[in-house]
């Protein structure tokens, strides 16, 4: 408030200065006895100090103008409070008889949400009469039915920048889940969650199903998933014997708003999962390069690599190729070696290659860097068992049971862009050059290329959210080369030129010239070196303060 | 297992060498979840290099003074 007060009261002193200035030589112009080179200096200077105004005044008008193009219509939730109604999305060939069943069925009426919605089959039901658990229960129900598209409770929207907050899932420990609103999920969720985009998990498979004493991880329920292989065994089973895998595949797409455990970034995107690593961890190049090529002819649009190894190999290097070839966005982890030299295959031109962040937004003490990373993105960070909560937490299967825990890895930051890159992927981004573009053009800017890439992974912004966006703190940008330095200049070199000129060279005082050139270099500095704003106005209004001073001084 | 000594440290890379293996003592085209196998993604432990390889090939310490 103060600062807009300053900034208002130095404009308004630069506006009296600039008319008295303009005043001053107006008079010179026309005064009959100033000599002709007085009056032709007079019109010059005239025509120069209009069009500096005109300068200065369209370069604010373009200052503002840039922060007038953030997005301003997104629409969000507006709580997450109990709704009085659901939404479903019914598939459009199911018969209207058919909903009109499940009325019966399930003792609620489902109406049309308008009459447009009628084809779509897009329908709403009141449920104020229902509890919040057989609210839950039927929602759980739609969810699991074949017939139905999508089913989720009916919230009221509300236009961003309004008092209301952005919509979080019910998961109860989405709470824990800090790298979620860090990269600025709640505001990504406004636009996109993935529906309909294949994700390959390349890793040790994923708990979809049970497998002997091993049980289905529970948070991935209504998550979707298709055409799993298993390239160790050669079946078509893609059971997890390790948990990382299934780890991952939670970050990309764990069930979310289900009012169990956590949430899952594209949430409704549709996982493959292909297993190459075994019980133990590992597994090989050949392996690798095959559920590569499996991927990108089976319709993945995403594929997820949280391995690598310290050497490439040809076959490895072809098989990406390949996927870049047929449109598929490839992310891999960076490593976790805690030294420069990222692992392949996120080495290769074609990988996005991702680092690892903690909750400080700073590079990890165990993150792989180098001049191949593309971005970074949060990883968990923990030296101490009571420090997991910095990990990331997602659903698993650990040792034959059901397990939320909290890892830390590249392996659990590449996920993350993934997951966004779907995001990006159903909004229409086509290929994987557009999607690293616009993840690299929008992450948050950071210093160092090889720790970060060309930043950290900012999901609203990515997909063109506006509200709350990503936590992480961003280094201030260096004011270089940039909207603000013509606009300082042009604010700061007029007046400067006013003094001068409502006095003259000639008259011009010692002091009065030693205040103005410090003010003058006072400016540069300002605009070169990113100094805050507000000492540049201070100085400002100094100078404008000591302008109507001279001016209306009394004359001897 | 203590500190690994030197010559304990140059027989291991001459092994390496010998069994054209990786520098974590596995076959040249082995990868690890996470890019590597001396961080334990699930508790955040990190085993030294040496240590790994010779849990994983024990022999390779037989013998000697460490």
């Amino acid at each position: 408030m103060l600062i807009r007060l300053l900034s208002l009261l130095w404009r308004l002193l630069n506006l009296i200065g600039f008319a008295l200035s303009l005043r001053r030589w107006w008079r010179t112009l026309r005064d009959d006895q100033a000599s002709r080179q007085e009056r032709y200096a007079a019109a010059g200077i005239l025509l120069f100090m209009t069009a500096l105004l005109v300068w200065s005044v369209a370069q604010l008008g373009n200052a503002r103008a840039s922060l007038d193009r953030a997005p301003q219509v997104a629409v969000a939730p507006a709580a997450a409070a109990s709704p009085d109604q659901i939404v479903v999305d019914f598939r459009d060939e199911l018969s209207l008889a058919a909903i009109d069943r499940l009325d019966d069925q399930l003792g609620v009426r489902f109406e049309p949400n308008s009459p447009e919605s009628l084809d779509e089959r897009l329908m709403v039901a009141e449920v104020r009469h229902l509890s919040a658990a057989a609210r839950s229960e039927l929602l759980a129900t739609l969810r699991r039915d074949a017939r139905v598209e999508a089913a989720d409770e009916n919230f009221t929207m509300s236009v961003l920048g309004s008092a209301a907050p952005l919509w979080e899932p019910n998961d109860p420990r989405y709470k824990e889940q800090w790298s979620f609103p860090a990269i600025g999920m709640p505001a990504a969720w406004t636009k996109t969650t993935g529906k309909g985009v294949v994700v390959a998990v390349i890793d040790t498979g994923v708990a979809f199903e049970a497998d002997g004493k091993t049980p289905a991880a529970s948070d991935l329920k209504q998550t979707r998933w298709t055409k799993p292989y298993d390239f160790i065994r050669n079946k078509a089973k893609a059971y997890d014997d390790h948990g990382h895998g299934t780890h991952v595949a939670g970050t990309i797409a764990q069930s979310t708003n289900n009012g169990h455990g956590c949430a899952g970034i594209a949430y409704e995107a549709t996982i493959m999962p292909l297993k190459v690593l075994s019980g133990g961890g590992s597994g090989t190049l050949s392996d690798i390069a095959d559920a590569i090529h499996f991927a990108a002819d089976n319709g993945a649009q995403v594929i997820n690599m949280s391995l690598g190894g310290p050497r490439g190999a040809a076959v490895l290097a072809q098989a990406v190729r390949y996927a870049h070839a047929r449109r598929v966005v490839v992310v891999c982890a960076a490593g976790n070696t805690a030294s420069e030299g990222v692992c392949y295959p996120a080495a290769y031109p074609e990988c996005i290659a991702v680092s690892a962040v903690g909750p400080s937004g700073e590079l990890t003490f165990y993150s792989t860097y180098g001049n191949e990373i593309c971005l970074a993105a949060p990883g968990g960070e923990y030296r101490s068992p009571d420090e997991r909560g910095n990990g990331i937490l997602q659903n698993t299967v650990f040792q034959q049971k059901d397990v939320f825990e909290a890892w830390q890895g590249t392996s659990m930051a590449s996920p993350h862009v993934a997951g966004v890159a779907a995001l990006l992927v159903q909004q229409g981004f086509q290929g994987p050059e557009a999607v690293r573009l616009q993840l690299r053009s929008t992450a948050t800017k950071k210093d160092d290329p090889k720790k970060y890439g060309a930043g950290v992974l900012n999901a609203a912004k990515a997909v063109g959210a506006s509200g709350a966006e990503s936590t992480f703190v961003a280094r201030p940008p260096r004011v270089r080369g940039t909207t603000w330095w013509p606009l300082l200049l042009g604010f700061a070199g007029w007046p400067y030129g006013a003094v001068l000129l409502l006095f003259g060279i000639r008259r011009l005082r010692p002091l009065l010239a030693l205040g103005t050139t410090a003010f003058a270099v006072g400016c540069l500095t300002a605009a070169f070196s990113g100094v805050a704003g507000a000492l540049w106005l201070v100085l400002n209004g100094l100078l404008a303060g000591a302008l109507g001073w001279l001016v209306w001084r009394p004359r001897r | 297992m203590g500190s690994i000594s030197s010559k304990l440290r140059s027989k291991i890379e001459q092994w390496l060498r010998d069994e054209d293996r990786n520098e974590y003592g596995d076959p040249r085209d082995t990868m690890y979840a996470g890019g590597t196998p001396l961080f334990d993604e699930r508790t955040g432990r990190t085993v030294d290099r040496y240590t790994y390889i010779l849990q994983k090939h024990p022999h390779l310490g037989a013998g000697s003074e460490d």
